[in-house]
């Protein structure tokens, strides 16, 4: 028989595990981890804007100098590649009449692109390329309202926020990729992902408002009143209120800012400088100009 | 608390075998460690990061062991095996287990 | 949006789901661990007098588990920042004593009252993703002693 002793003790529990609930940690963790996500971003946004501004202007052209920058912004649904010279012709006309009240910095140029396409949008991008959809055009009552537009896209290339757009989105995409390639972890996936998303042409609402800003000026100084910002806003307001979920809507309710807030800013930037919010609006001469559904305003 | 992988120790007589006791440990190293070894897998080299990760787990697995050893009032750890996995990419998994004994005149 | 309301009903389900399974297998442990007491387990390779021993068989015990989606989640979070991945810990603990359980309860029906020599395997089954833990098969083996006839 042997003369060993043999025992099976019992062992206490949680050495190898531990016996703290895991709701605990998960919620430690994700406010730890979003705590520090957001504080490296905000770093990391602030330095891209910074150094983003820094290059210089001819190189965003050369960036786009072999692009169609109709390929890029266009929808499927869209009319074939025609000759829009003329309507792109009268766009750059009224971007000229404004240029020299908006302070382009010296070297930059800016050039209207025109798409058929039904979108109600207008876009600026690299290399001061602007691109006016039809169904933008469309809802316009008169010359001073498209010309809010155009000041306010040009301002975006004056105040070079296309570059600084892109610097940011870059930035935050590669540090979500480099988190997921090593990493692999699919809660930093997420919680990077949202923001990373962040389309890489989007501006914020900061950038937005200093658009509003630039334009509003250039147009008191241009038409002598902000008539035409005013009547963009208000009609803007409806369009947004009425026709919400049609596709075409839908594109500028995403990448702008709502239709009220940026009218009510609009007033407070009159009253402080004393611009006059109504006055005698221009004929819009569009060539082969169709008003569309929004039933025309009643100017004074 | 004595730890061997022999399953005697010399001059030692076993009086009472106290059964299977186990140490486990699962770590990682943050992310910044991953990218700059990642990194590493271009240049090669030792990946220290990796390493002081292995080193901790092993460590922290073999003093789990000794605690289970404790608790069940052993003074000496015989035949003890080391297992290691990996659970996840850049997670590891290390497991210490070996038979808890009481030694004749062994010092704790 | 969506993405983020898909993982928060996930994350619900592994939860949910995930602490009842675990607390369940933990008490069915605790009750097989105090029946099967006194089959003795041991690592080292020789009982201390071979002489008096019969029996001599090869049981084994295995398990294959797996991580739920709220430990693959809390798990990733993890080793974002470093440290212990206690979430794992506890899993794997479970499927060690669960395949121990296992080989006891084959020894047990053989008649041996111990075993020898035994050691633990554990090889991935499958690699879930790119970093979660998929499923593991535990193994745990050894050579069966007592009053018995090996077959």
């Amino acid at each position: 028989m042997r003369n060993v002793k043999y025992e099976n003790p019992p062992i206490e529990e949680g050495i190898n595990y531990s016996q703290e609930h895991p709701l605990k940690e998960f919620a430690q963790l994700l406010l730890g981890i979003g705590i520090l996500i957001a504080l490296v971003l905000l770093v990391l946004n602030f330095f891209a804007g910074a150094l983003a501004k820094r290059i210089p202007f001819e190189y965003e052209q050369a960036m786009l100098s072999s692009v169609d920058i109709k390929q890029i912004f266009e929808d499927e649904e869209l009319s074939e590649a025609g000759d829009y010279s003329t309507q792109e012709n009268y766009l750059q006309a009224i971007a000229d009449k404004l240029i020299p009240a908006m302070g382009l910095p010296e070297g930059m140029a800016v050039q209207v692109h025109y798409s058929a396409s039904d979108t109600v949008n207008a876009f600026a991008t690299l290399g001061g390329n602007m691109l006016f959809f039809k169904g933008l055009i469309d809802a316009m009552d008169s010359e001073d309202e498209l010309a809010a537009v155009m000041g306010h896209e040009i301002a975006h290339i004056k105040l070079r926020h296309p570059i600084v757009a892109l610097g940011k989105g870059l930035t935050i995409a590669t540090l979500a990729a480099s988190i997921s390639g090593s990493s692999g972890s699919s809660a930093g996936n997420l919680l990077l992902g949202s923001s990373a998303q962040l389309s890489m042409l989007k501006f914020s609402r900061e950038q937005e408002a200093a658009a509003d800003a630039e334009s509003a000026l250039a147009l008191a100084q241009v038409y002598g009143h902000i008539g035409g910002a005013d009547l963009l806003f208000q009609h803007f307001s409806e369009i947004e209120g009425e026709q919400k979920t049609k596709p075409a809507v839908m594109e500028m309710f995403r990448s702008h800012p709502y239709s009220e807030d940026r009218w009510q800013n609009l007033q407070q930037l009159a009253l402080h400088n004393g611009w006059s919010t109504s006055g005698s609006l221009q004929k819009l001469a569009f060539p082969e100009h169709q008003p569309t559904k929004y039933p025309p305003k009643e100017h004074d | 608390m004595l730890i061997s992988n022999m399953e005697v120790i010399p001059q030692k007589r076993i009086i009472k075998h106290l059964g299977l006791v186990q140490g486990s440990t699962v770590r990682a190293k943050h992310v910044g460690k991953d990218i700059l070894a990642g990194f590493k897998n271009i240049l090669g080299g030792e990946l220290t990061a990796y390493t002081e990760l292995m080193s901790e787990a092993r460590e922290e697995a073999t003093q789990r062991m000794i605690a289970q050893a404790e608790s069940a009032g052993a003074n000496a750890v015989l035949n003890v095996r080391f297992a290691t996995s990996s659970v996840a990419q850049g997670a590891a998994e290390l497991f210490v287990y070996g038979t808890a004994v009481v030694l004749d005149g062994a010092s704790v | 949006m969506w993405e983020i309301a898909i993982v928060v009903v996930l994350l619900c389900l592994g939860y949910g789901f995930g602490s009842y399974r675990e607390k369940k297998h933990y008490q069915s442990i605790y009750a097989r661990e105090a029946e099967l007491k006194n089959i003795l387990v041991f690592d080292t390779a020789r009982s201390p007098a071979p002489e008096s021993e019969t029996g001599g068989q090869l049981v084994l015990g295995n398990v294959v588990i797996s991580s739920d989606y709220f430990k693959t989640f809390v798990a990733g979070l993890r080793m974002l920042v470093g440290g212990r991945l206690t979430s794992y810990e506890s899993l794997l603990d479970r499927g060690r004593r669960e395949a121990v359980l296992r080989m006891k309860a084959e020894a047990r029906e053989l008649g041996a009252d111990s075993i020898f020599n035994v050691k633990f395997e554990t090889s991935s089954i499958s690699k879930g993703g790119n970093d979660t833990l998929g499923s593991i098969e535990v193994l745990v083996y050894g050579t069966a002693l007592g009053n018995f006839q090996a077959a």
